[in-house]
């Protein structure tokens, strides 16, 4: 029970460190598929 | 005078003529004879015929969007929402199917001789750690995965378009994000377990005498068994194949073009629901389907005569390695159901 909970909180921390990963290798949506003159 | 006239007019209308055609050869020869440039003769079966895609001209910095049409999108959105719906079916509910008659002709697998009182160790806390690691993130992705092929024609009617919106981007967040430490499990597995899952001829024997579970009597085995060994495997190859697949997907165009991905998603669906399949094997032998296997994982320990049934050669190694120190003395046999 011990190793599981365990296994359940570091599953939850890697995944958060994921989401800021991914925010710093990927731009956001409304970055990667804009110009100065067009807003998607 | 009239004669005259005639012909002056005759030659006034061939000089014009011929000066019309002269001046018409140039822009003749600048066209193919065979091409109509009027849009209506523009067929868009012969543009993808001779290119392998349409495009146009955009002015926003991605130039992938360009592309309006691709033919193999077509053959790729058949798959998606057709062929792979029947292959994901077929093995899931199949082996589900399958299961459930074992269950209920075989029934669960006991400890022939009954629960000796005694444990020993067969998990230790950090295996079994990876495993559950591994485990929960498995879950989530296939449930979420799943969602994405059946979740539109089975859940979207069940509970509307805003229930099913909100849930399938939760979905798709936790589905991204849980392919981190999935993957950081997988890797761990294959380090950890991969010295006791070189198959070997104990194996052979094993699978002949259709290790224990169809028939009477239980073949030897090591740490892992046949069955156990082609699990790992599967986990390894296969969690490999829908980890390297899932990333091509989760950063478009970074090593692959369209095609690329579009075969990326193609094995990773395919893999994937044949690994849910199997994996439901892998937990109905570890739950209801065999006495004492949940422990294992559970609490880390066996029953030493679930040992000597199961895993024979792998208890007289622990035993000449560790003689009697690594068994335990339970106060009490508890039944594993």
């Amino acid at each position: 029970m011990k190793a599981f909970l365990l296994a359940c909180c570091c599953t939850v921390i890697i995944a958060l460190v994921a989401v800021g990963s991914l925010n710093v290798f990927q731009e956001p949506v409304s970055v990667a598929f804009s110009t100065s003159g067009v807003r998607l | 005078m009239a004669s005259f006239a005639r012909y002056l007019r005759f030659v006034v209308g061939a000089l014009a003529f011929s000066f019309m055609v002269a001046l018409s050869m140039p822009a003749m020869a600048q066209q193919p004879s065979q091409v109509d440039p009027a849009a209506r003769a523009v067929h868009e079966q012969q543009l993808l015929k001779e290119f392998d895609r349409i495009q146009g001209r955009v002015t926003i910095p991605d130039k992938r969007s360009d592309v309006l049409e691709q033919p193999a999108g077509r053959e790729w959105q058949y798959f998606h929402s057709v062929t792979l719906r029947w292959i994901g079916g077929i093995a899931i509910l199949g082996m589900l199917a399958v299961l459930v008659a074992f269950y209920l002709t075989r029934g669960m697998v006991r400890i022939q001789t009954g629960r000796s009182g005694r444990t020993i160790v067969r998990f230790s806390g950090f295996e079994r750690f990876v495993h559950w690691m591994t485990a929960v993130c498995f879950v989530i992705l296939g449930i979420s995965g799943l969602n994405i092929t059946f979740g539109r024609p089975l859940l979207l009617p069940l509970i509307g378009f805003d229930a099913f919106s909100e849930w399938s981007q939760w979905a798709k967040y936790a589905h991204n994000y849980l392919s981190f430490p999935f993957t950081i499990g997988v890797i761990l597995i294959f380090l950890m377990w991969l010295a006791g899952n070189i198959p070997n001829k104990v194996d052979v024997e094993w699978l002949k005498r259709g290790g224990g579970i169809v028939g009477e009597g239980h073949p030897p085995a090591y740490r892992f068994n046949a069955g156990q060994k082609a699990i790992y495997w599967i986990v390894v190859l296969g969690g490999g194949a829908v980890a390297i697949t899932g990333y091509q997907l989760m950063f478009p165009f970074y090593v692959t073009n369209i095609e690329g991905m579009q075969l990326a998603q193609a094995v990773h669906a395919i893999v994937s629901v044949l690994f849910i399949a199997v994996m439901l094997a892998h937990i109905y032998i570890g739950t209801i389907g065999m006495e004492g296997a949940f422990e294992a994982m559970g609490e880390g320990t066996v029953d030493l005569n679930w040992a000597k049934e199961h895993h024979s050669l792998w208890l007289d190694e622990e035993s000449a390695r560790t003689g009697t120190g690594n068994v335990r003395h339970q106060p009490s046999s508890t039944p594993a159901e």
